[in-house]
């Protein structure tokens, strides 16, 4: 179960069909996400490819750096989109079970 | 480029930089020739990634609103559409760094192709006027004007096009300050508020150290932080039983690492044991701590000590890294930095720090502070160490090595040999090693990403460490060695940065008068050499002030921010 967020009071109602609905649409974000972490043949920038002076290497270095940290940060937010969908699918899953259990409508 | 001539001038180019020389103006080709040949298509093409990576997050982003209705109909507790709308967010934010760094590098690369069509050319066209003048190439073009009364206009000209291209440079560099501002944000930063919904992790797997003395790595299939984990657990564990031995040399280091690793974390700092062999009457050990979150680290600084130092009184070094890392993520406070304090190499002299061994062994490690023999050695252990400790840090973490005197001629033997290295800095350094002559010699990082502070004060950095060696090492071997420690790093000829900062220490002179015992004031100048050592040749003053703001800022990456003065 999904234990962020507010604690609930009131009753519980829940539709395991639009979780996995929810769940399917988290897994297409997570795609989406996923294609800004692509494959990359490594900078091609070389130490003074701006210029010899101090601020052009220390732009050569933030960049070769910043670059993969914004395919790290798409990569990984990616994993956590598919990570959440995976969570509500198995909490759709645990609904459906304990229903079944009850034998409940609900 | 649409230039009818080479870059520079062309066939003219050297008569003009030489007469710009002559005149005490900047050279115009060379300036020409930097801005026509800066690489802003490679700049560009590189950003186009993350251009993608911000589009995909703002298209993500955008899917992920429509989770949002299937979530409120489909489950009437708030706490899934609260996990999404953080996710949301965040791909929102780190979108937004993405696309402000990628905005930066376009208008950057803007300015930069407008200089570099403004330049290209610049000296041609000088050229050209020189030749209405009836200048020929062939002619010396000082000369050329002396003799023919055209001083005055050759002048104007030189002076106009070197100001020129001087203007336009003075404009890239500008424009490369903004942006370099620009690129200091790490975008992953949103990311921390959203990590704890990231999977937890496993324990650790992978084959566990199948013999005593594993490297960090070895933790095969694991995660940079489960293999940190488990390298500080078992070298903790060896230090532990280190504690109930019956030698007294591997109990008093085992108490000394335990005190530097409560040292490390006693600002609050994370602190792990990543090197742990113990010492023995053969042997002083071997030990690195690091301070700071290593597995999450952007940056790493590895401070190599000098002699007179052992794992059994490693504490003020720990010290000096908390300090190192401090001032790194004072200045960079979207990174991260750790910084490992290393014994990993026999140190000389290392009984100074009180480690009782056999007579043997003592003449032995007395005897290395006379060459760099131990150094070199150091230097490759170093390296191995390094490569394991890359295990235990994300990636595309820099790694930066920082050596103070014996602890720099084992930083620089190590740039001598494999691997690699994002920056060394090299601190009261007696010399380089003996395995280079300049820094072009280095294979682990090139001239410009190597960074010396030598004090003026320091008697270690102006040879006469050489000239004691030299004499002490006279009566081990023969024939003796002139320059044990190899090049002196601080010169121009040596080719590295050198960094403008002062002593942090206060000038003390002695003046001993002796009389006739001491006609010459030899004792006076001994004694002041001696004061000097003392007070100027420490570790804790190379990473002190205006040099460790220097070194800090190398350690990020900042190199604007590393005041740079000629050599000696």
């Amino acid at each position: 179960m999904l234990t962020e967020g507010a604690r609930m009071t009131g009753e519980l109602l829940v539709n395991t069909a639009l979780l996995r609905m929810a769940a399917e649409i988290l897994d297409d974000a997570g795609i989406l996400f996923a294609q800004g972490a692509g494959r990359h043949e490594g900078s091609p920038l070389t130490d003074d490819s701006l210029g010899r002076s101090a601020v052009a290497r220390e732009v050569i270095e933030s960049a070769s750096r910043r670059v993969l940290e914004a395919m790290d940060a798409s990569g990984r937010i990616a994993e956590a989109a598919g990570f959440t969908a995976d969570r509500v699918r198995a909490a759709a899953a645990s609904f459906e079970t304990a229903e079944a259990m009850i034998g409940a409508p609900r | 480029m649409t230039s009818r001539f080479a870059p520079g001038g062309g066939a003219a180019g050297p008569a003009i930089a030489m007469a710009a020389g002559q005149l005490g103006l900047a050279d115009p080709v060379a300036i020409e020739r930097e801005l026509t040949s800066v690489d802003i298509d490679g700049l560009t093409r590189w950003f186009e990634l993350a251009g993608t990576a911000a589009r995909a997050m703002s298209l993500g982003g955008g899917r992920l609103g429509d989770v949002l209705g299937s979530l409120a109909a489909g489950w009437s507790s708030p706490a899934p559409r609260v996990a999404v709308m953080r996710l949301w967010e965040t791909a929102n934010a780190c979108s937004a760094t993405v696309r402000g760094q990628v905005n930066a590098v376009d208008v950057t690369c803007s300015t930069l192709r407008h200089t570099r069509s403004l330049a290209d050319g610049r000296t041609a066209a000088a050229e050209t006027t020189l030749r209405q003048l009836g200048w020929h190439m062939t002619e010396d073009l000082l000369t050329w004007a002396a003799l023919h009364g055209q001083l005055a206009s050759v002048t104007a000209i030189l002076a106009t096009a070197s100001d020129d291209l001087e203007a336009l440079r003075a404009r890239n560099e500008a424009a490369l300050h903004d942006l370099a501002g620009t690129l200091r944000n790490d975008p992953r930063e949103p990311l921390a508020d959203l990590m704890p919904m990231a999977p937890a992790a496993d324990g650790p797997s992978g084959r566990f150290y199948p013999d005593g003395t594993p490297a960090p790595g070895s933790v095969a299939g694991a995660s940079p932080r489960q293999a940190l984990q488990a390298v500080d657990a078992f070298n903790t564990a060896r230090l532990t039983a280190d504690l109930r031995s019956d030698d007294v040399a591997t109990v008093l280091m085992a108490l000394g690492v335990m005190g530097a690793l409560a040292r490390a974390r006693d600002n609050g700092a994370e602190a792990a044991l990543l090197v742990y062999e113990s010492a023995g009457s053969r042997g002083q050990g071997r030990a690195a701590i690091s301070v700071g979150d290593l597995a999450g680290a952007d940056n790493v600084a590895i401070l190599v000590p000098g002699i007179g130092n052992a794992p059994a009184a490693m504490a003020d070094a720990v010290s000096d890294a908390a300090t190192l890392r401090a001032e790194a993520q004072r200045q960079s406070p979207t990174d991260a930095t750790a910084a490992v304090a290393w014994y990993g190499y026999n140190i000389p002299l290392s009984s100074i720090a009180g480690v009782p061994v056999s007579p043997v062994t003592a003449i032995g490690n007395a005897a290395a502070a006379t060459d760099d023999s131990n150094a070199r050695s150091g230097g490759a252990a170093l390296m191995t160490d390094l490569a394991a400790f890359r295990q235990l840090a994300p990636g595309n973490a820099r790694w930066v090595a920082i050596g103070f005197s014996m602890g720099s001629t084992t930083v620089s033997a190590a740039a001598a040999g494999s691997g690699t290295l994002d920056d060394v800095v090299l601190l009261g350094s007696p010399g380089a090693s003996t395995e280079v002559r300049s820094a072009a010699d280095y294979r682990a990082v090139t001239p410009e990403h190597t960074f010396v502070t030598s004090f003026e004060q320091d008697p270690v950095t102006h040879g006469e460490t050489d000239l004691l060696a030299a004499l002490a090492g006279a009566a081990l071997r023969f024939p003796p060695l002139t320059a044990p420690f190899g090049p002196d790093p601080a010169t121009q000829a040596f080719g590295a940065q050198v960094i403008d900062a002062p002593s942090n220490a206060p000038d003390v002179k002695v003046h001993l008068d002796l009389g006739l015992l001491d006609p010459l004031g030899l004792t006076s100048v001994l004694t002041n050499e001696v004061v000097d050592l003392a007070a100027h040749h420490r570790q804790d003053n190379y990473l002190g002030g205006g040099s460790l703001q220097a070194v800090a800022a190398v350690v990020i990456g900042h190199y604007a921010d590393v005041p740079i003065k000629p050599g000696r």
